[in-house]
């Protein structure tokens, strides 16, 4: 009777597992082309709130990064708001979800980029050097702070070697820029130091100063 | 002629009170505009008021209705008029937009614009402010925003019924704001248009400047329009008697809100 009991409780505690809701907030992160008003980010913005349980809304015009958090029993994928920030007229760029259980999505492959090889103003450029960080989150953290900047078609960075490799429009910009672009999110990058205010708030995990 | 400022249609942070501009905004949003208009010539003057309402379907369409209340005295010319009052000719708009471009913190767009007049209205012998007759302005609207400075341009086509002649209209026009763009909005933007009419029949001409200035909060806009006209040309009268008369100066003031 007591096996019984115990095997009846154990079976119980896994569909309580295969069934569990997921709770909290996924954070996300988009960067929006084509907000080139302030009443743009309105529109964008009222679209958005269509978004059921959606909360810490933010645009920074400037740069059209857009943050906002929804509620992760919803599981919203990035394809649905990549999809969503279309429908509000305007252009994804990038995408960065972190999930409630601390797992990172960036996007791949289905998101536009502004980076058209037929628009080209100077020439395509390789370049490498080596930017600081511990882990995957520095890494998703790294390549985004560089693909944020118009002009970079590929920015891929290596744990092992430190070394982040990107790809670009010398005619937009320098390497000498996209290091600065790097360092403005927290990581030193080849003899450019990361203000100490923006490293100081990274995860304990990134923190890479000895 | 008086000199003022004219004032201007272009926006560099949202569509100008008295002008157009291809779709900024996103779907499903709503604007409720009030334009007014005071224009002065030199046979009388006109008063304009409309109450407009925008719909944006989705991303690319757009659906208007524009409600207007006119007033007019002419006192002068061959074409006297008591002074008279009375609802406008009802108008629709649609407007697909076909081109976009987007970049960081900018955008280049372009829309077609359908306007239609319906003969609803008081007649008071001037088309641009209520005739009863019927309007039809076909038009290419493009617009190219930043956050630093605006651009915007329209070219279309105007038919006119009756005794009034068909048209060629065009703007262009430039917009700055005074302050730092901020999101929710708090701006001060400048405003510098031309606007060009040639009336076909007639071989009449007008160029006019206009510059204004509008102040923008939240969802709120506020603006004022002064418009002086640059060149009226005589034209050779093929059409409406009331072609003689010039106007002075028009002084526009409105505001709007977006849902």
């Amino acid at each position: 009777m007591l096996f019984t009991a115990l095997t009846f409780s154990l079976n119980l505690s896994a569909q309580t597992d295969s069934t569990a809701v997921k709770t909290g907030m996924d954070s996300f992160e988009v960067l929006v082309n084509g907000l080139g008003c302030p009443y743009c980010a309105f529109g964008l913005e009222k679209k958005m709130k269509e978004l059921d349980g959606l909360k810490k809304f933010t645009i920074d015009i400037e740069s059209g990064l857009t943050k906002f958090k929804l509620p992760a029993q919803a599981e919203y994928t990035e394809e649905f708001i990549l999809s969503t920030v279309r429908q509000s007229g305007y252009t994804p760029q990038n995408i960065k979800i972190v999930r409630a259980d601390g797992a990172i999505q960036t996007g791949d492959g289905q998101v536009e980029n502004t980076f058209n090889l037929d628009e080209v103003i100077g020439e395509v450029a390789n370049g490498m050097f080596k930017v600081s960080g511990n882990c995957a989150s520095c890494k998703t953290r790294i390549e985004y702070g560089a693909n944020s900047l118009e002009g970079v078609a590929l920015a891929e960075w290596d744990k092992e070697s430190q070394l982040l490799f990107v790809r670009y429009d010398n005619g937009r910009l320098t390497l000498e820029s996209i290091k600065k672009a790097v360092a403005q999110v927290g990581h030193d990058a080849d003899g450019i130091t990361a203000p100490d205010e923006v490293y100081n708030t990274l995860p304990n995990c990134c923190h890479y100063r000895k | 002629m008086m000199l003022l400022f004219a004032l201007t249609k272009l926006q560099a942070q949202g569509p100008p009170i008295s002008g157009d501009k291809p779709i900024m905004l996103g779907a499903k949003a709503q604007v409720v505009k009030n334009t007014n208009e005071y224009r002065k010539t030199t046979e009388g003057w006109y008063m304009h008021n409309v109450l407009k309402y925008h719909y944006i379907i989705n991303k690319n369409l757009l659906v208007a209705v524009h409600l207007p209340w006119a007033t007019a005295e002419r006192t002068a010319g061959d074409d006297p008029l008591e002074k008279t009052s009375g609802f406008g000719d009802l108008a629709f708009v649609v407007k697909p937009q076909f081109f976009r471009k987007d970049g960081k913190a900018k955008t280049f767009r372009m829309a077609g614009k359908l306007m239609q007049t319906f003969p609803t209205g008081v007649n008071l012998g001037e088309a641009d402010i209520s005739f009863k007759g019927y309007k039809t302005h076909v038009a290419i609207v493009a617009g190219y925003e930043t956050l630093k400075y605006g651009i915007l341009g329209e070219t279309g086509y105007r038919y006119q019924s009756g005794d009034f002649s068909d048209q060629l209209v065009s703007k262009f026009g430039i917009g700055l704001p005074l302050l730092k763009p901020t999101y929710p909005v708090k701006q001060i933007n400048l405003y510098f248009q031309y606007e060009s009419v040639y009336n076909i029949q007639d071989n009449r001409y007008k160029l006019f400047y206009g510059q204004g200035i509008q102040l923008a909060y939240d969802q709120f806009t506020i603006d004022f329009e002064v418009q002086i006209p640059l060149i009226q040309t005589e034209g050779n009268h093929a059409h409406h008697t009331h072609d003689h008369e010039k106007r002075l100066y028009s002084l526009v003031f409105g505001g709007r809100y977006i849902f």
